[in-house]
């Protein structure tokens, strides 16, 4: 009696047991299958892309062939006009520019991959600091598609966190910040030329915010360099000079009313100017430029040129461009 | 250490797998030890805070409990010096706010730079209930100062709450725990529904409403109400998000803690909201601040009339505006907090004073209380009401919250898409979540939402929701909104 008792509790205990070990087993056999399905569906959804912003990135990092590329965050895609450039310069170009404040490690990525494949000529590359700030690394996410197909960008990628590899291991996840542009429906995309996008609007003063005449020196401080970011630049500096690229780095104009108000360097700044001056980099500064001082139609906001600033600014950079090459001795 | 953060899936899973390895009686230990760790891992200077107030607050309870005639003053001292404590880290920043502008300092100035201990003030409010229910005797003190310690700074709760009653917490670290399966599943469940709550609604939601209130002055008084619905909508998700991840956490290391909300936006009246939201808050509150205050006001006051109204409806207005500004102030040091809590106040106090009205009313147009029509009236009046108190919990300030209302009133502008697709998986989040907690509230699937009687159905539910998960949660989303508090 007691023998079939115990035989009969193991066997129920047993079923249990087993029947808890299926149900798991099924839930993870779920999540990995629709993970390795769908993460399939969207790779190929995403390398496909005919127009857009996916489009751009896909073109630039596997297609383009220009002679001239700008590399930047949204400052680069919305105030160097390739139209002009191509013109001025007599040689193509292409905007590599992307929305979406990113830093420097994005567009050293990109150039790291570009540089695999051909040298463009000149590489024009819009400065945005060597400071950290925030979302700085999140922002790096645009380049998790192409952790698979590119494996010099992943110490990059792997910036982003010290646990990104083993997100990566889901094929869904490198897409996470995308699904929503795959799925686009073709609808409301900007109209570029070579990569440019020109803003069309224009700058509401009465909208800005009144700000503190002078910036204060505590504040400045905190500003120090980020050594990944520093890092990107050196390597920026080193893989153009190898490759025998020209580089310009120019820090395009931001909107003032008076242009006295320049603020000290913070330290990331001299940082970032003393590596650029050591290693003789054509380095263009048009961030108070007198020119573009108080002429709010330039611009479509604070930081963005307008399609208007965006032409003179372009002119200005093409005219400074052919200067340094007549003094650059052949 | 956040919830939402990697470390925390390979944390919680150690945490477990050892607690049921070790004998009942070293569990404690191995609780406090990681919650400390897990504490570390957030703030680590401020454990001495922490430590140096389990210790103060353990001997208060033994002598609170043992002394005949100096119980009051002991009690008083140690309430004072819970509450000092937890004001001085609060309302630092207003002052420091007022010192750098008299001394034109930077307030990045490093000298001046103190941070509010995360979850501080959850910690002090679940010792003021202890001291308090031990000072009532309801409950005794605890005499185990690791079963204290390790109670108090349990890790699923120390964040953000909930703020658990000793007479809860305390004996479920006398049990010994065990590998339960159902309750490990259920946790499980609980934290995914938890993170899909947090990282696919309210970090995405708060991608519009962050860009829309941090820049209000550039938006239409159309964007800055849809921000507001959405902020409300956000601010839900991510906190009752949160409370499901500690809940299930908690569940899986064999605790079960209170539930912090029970579908506040299917309330039909304020008063109905605060049963429902911040539960374990409006608890406390109710328990050791409306009811004393309301017992302490019914001696002083003569049960007459005063400028018309029964005494007990002023008593009850008193009572319930110092209670709500109260909750409005632990919340923040800000005018705007104060207000939120003040409108909250006023509401309560005219749903009070109108009952009679009310029920009038209804007779007269012949709706009762019960009926479909009603409710859906109350739900809809409860929500716009909230919903405009949280615009002064999300402005940065007064003059903010202000003149984001005149912006609403004048409704002029054009609305802000950003991009049409992302507002659009924002609307269609919400009803997601409005669907689901409707099936919850009316069809009887109380705390997962997700039951099914297949099993394999639930299975499919829940790996879709990790599926969900992985394709639209926003992964650098940042810290719970609660966490400011």
């Amino acid at each position: 009696m007691e023998g079939n008792f115990f035989i009969f509790n193991f066997k129920t205990i047993m079923n249990r047991n087993i029947s808890r070990v299926i149900k798991i087993v099924v839930f993870i056999f779920i999540v990995v299958i629709t993970d390795k399905g769908l993460g399939h569906i969207l790779s190929k959804l995403y390398f496909n892309q005919n127009e857009g912003e996916i489009h751009t990135l896909n073109y630039v990092l596997s297609e383009c062939n220009a002679d001239v590329l700008i590399f930047g965050n949204s400052r680069a895609q919305h105030h160097y006009d390739s139209r002009i450039i191509k013109a001025a310069l007599n040689m193509s170009c292409y905007n590599a520019g992307e929305d979406g404040g990113h830093s420097i490690i994005f567009p050293y990525a990109q150039i790291k991959i570009i540089s695999e494949r051909y040298s463009p000529k000149i590489i024009i590359l819009e400065f945005s600091g060597v400071n950290d700030f925030p979302g700085a690394y999140d922002r790096l996410s645009i380049l998790l598609p192409y952790y698979k197909k590119y494996p010099e960008i992943r110490p990059l990628i792997r910036l982003r966190n010290r646990f990104e590899r083993i997100k990566l291991m889901s094929s869904i996840y490198p897409f996470n910040s995308n699904v929503i542009d795959i799925i686009r429906f073709h609808t409301n995309i900007p109209e570029d030329f070579d990569g440019y996008i020109p803003l069309k609007k224009i700058l509401d003063i009465d909208l800005l915010k009144p700000e503190p005449e002078i910036v204060r020196q505590s504040e400045i401080r905190t500003l120090v360099a980020d050594t990944n970011m520093v890092n990107a630049l050196e390597n920026i500096i080193r893989l153009c000079k190898s490759k025998n690229i020209s580089l310009f780095i120019i820090t395009s104009p931001n909107f003032h009313t008076v242009n006295d108000k320049q603020s000290p360097l913070s330290p990331a700044a001299e940082r970032a100017l003393d590596i650029i001056h050591r290693n003789q980099v054509n380095y263009l500064d048009f961030s108070f430029n007198p020119v573009f001082v108080g002429h709010s139609e330039w611009f479509a906001d604070k930081v963005h040129l307008n399609e208007e600033g965006a032409k003179i600014f372009s002119n200005m950079v093409t005219d400074s461009i052919r200067t340094y090459a007549k003094m650059k001795p052949n | 250490m956040l919830f939402n953060s990697l470390s925390y899936f390979f944390f919680l899973p150690v945490v477990a797998v050892i607690l049921y390895l070790i004998p009942g009686r070293y569990q404690w230990f191995w609780l406090l030890a990681c919650s400390t760790f897990f504490y570390y891992t957030l703030l680590p200077v401020f454990l001495i805070l922490f430590f140096t107030l389990i210790l103060s607050n353990y001997y208060l309870g033994i002598v609170i409990e043992s002394s005949e005639s100096k119980r009051n003053s002991i009690f008083i001292f140690g309430v004072c010096i819970n509450i000092i404590v937890l004001a001085f880290f609060k309302y630092y920043g207003f002052f420091q706010s007022l010192f750098t502008d008299i001394k034109k300092l930077s307030v990045n100035d490093h000298l001046l730079k103190i941070f509010l201990p995360v979850g501080l003030s959850f910690f002090i409010f679940t010792i003021l209930s202890y001291l308090i229910e031990v000072k009532r005797g309801t409950i005794k003190a605890e005499r185990h100062i690791g079963i204290f310690a390790s109670s108090l700074l349990f890790f699923p709760k120390i964040m953000q709450g909930p703020i658990e009653k000793s007479g809860n917490i305390f004996p479920q670290f006398r049990e010994v725990k065990s590998f339960n399966y159902d309750m490990i599943v259920e946790g499980l469940k609980l934290m995914i529904w938890g993170y899909f709550k947090k990282l696919v609604i309210a970090d995405r939601l708060a991608i519009y409403v962050n860009a829309v209130y941090d820049n209000y002055e550039h938006h239409s008084g159309i964007s800055l109400l849809v921000a507001t619905i959405f902020y409300s909508f956000q601010i839900y998700a991510d906190f009752s998000g949160y409370t499901d991840i500690a809940l299930g956490s908690a569940k899986i290391l064999g605790f079960n803690l209170t539930n912090n909300f029970n579908r506040p936006y299917f309330s039909t009246s304020i008063k109905e909201f605060w049963n429902r939201w911040h539960i374990t808050l409006s608890l406390w509150l109710r328990d050791y601040l409306f009811l004393p205050l309301a017992v302490t006001f019914a001696w002083k006051m003569k049960e007459i009339k005063y400028f018309g109204l029964a005494s007990e409806k002023w008593i009850f207005m008193f009572a319930t505006i110092i209670t709500f500004v109260v909750c409005g102030i632990w919340h923040g040091e800000g005018l705007n907090f104060l207000i939120w809590g003040l409108l909250f106040g006023i509401y309560m106090t005219i749903a009070n004073w109108t009952l009679g009205f009310n029920k009038k009313l209804r007779k007269r147009i012949g709706i009762s209380k019960q009926s479909a029509f009603y409710k859906v009236y109350g739900i809809l009046i409860t929500f716009m009401l909230v919903t405009f108190a949280w615009i002064f919990f999300r402005a940065r300030n007064i003059t903010d919250a202000f003149l984001i209302i005149k912006k609403i009133y004048l409704f002029s502008g054009t609305l802000y898409i950003g991009e049409m697709r992302r507002l659009l998986i924002c609307i269609a989040e919400i009803i997601f979540l409005i669907i689901i907690e409707m099936r919850s509230e009316y069809f009887g699937h109380l705390t997962f939402p997700f039951k099914k009687s297949i099993w394999f159905q639930e299975q499919i539910v829940y790996a879709f929701l990790v599926i969900l998960i992985l394709l639209l949660g926003v992964f650098d989303g940042g810290q719970f909104l609660y966490f400011q508090f």
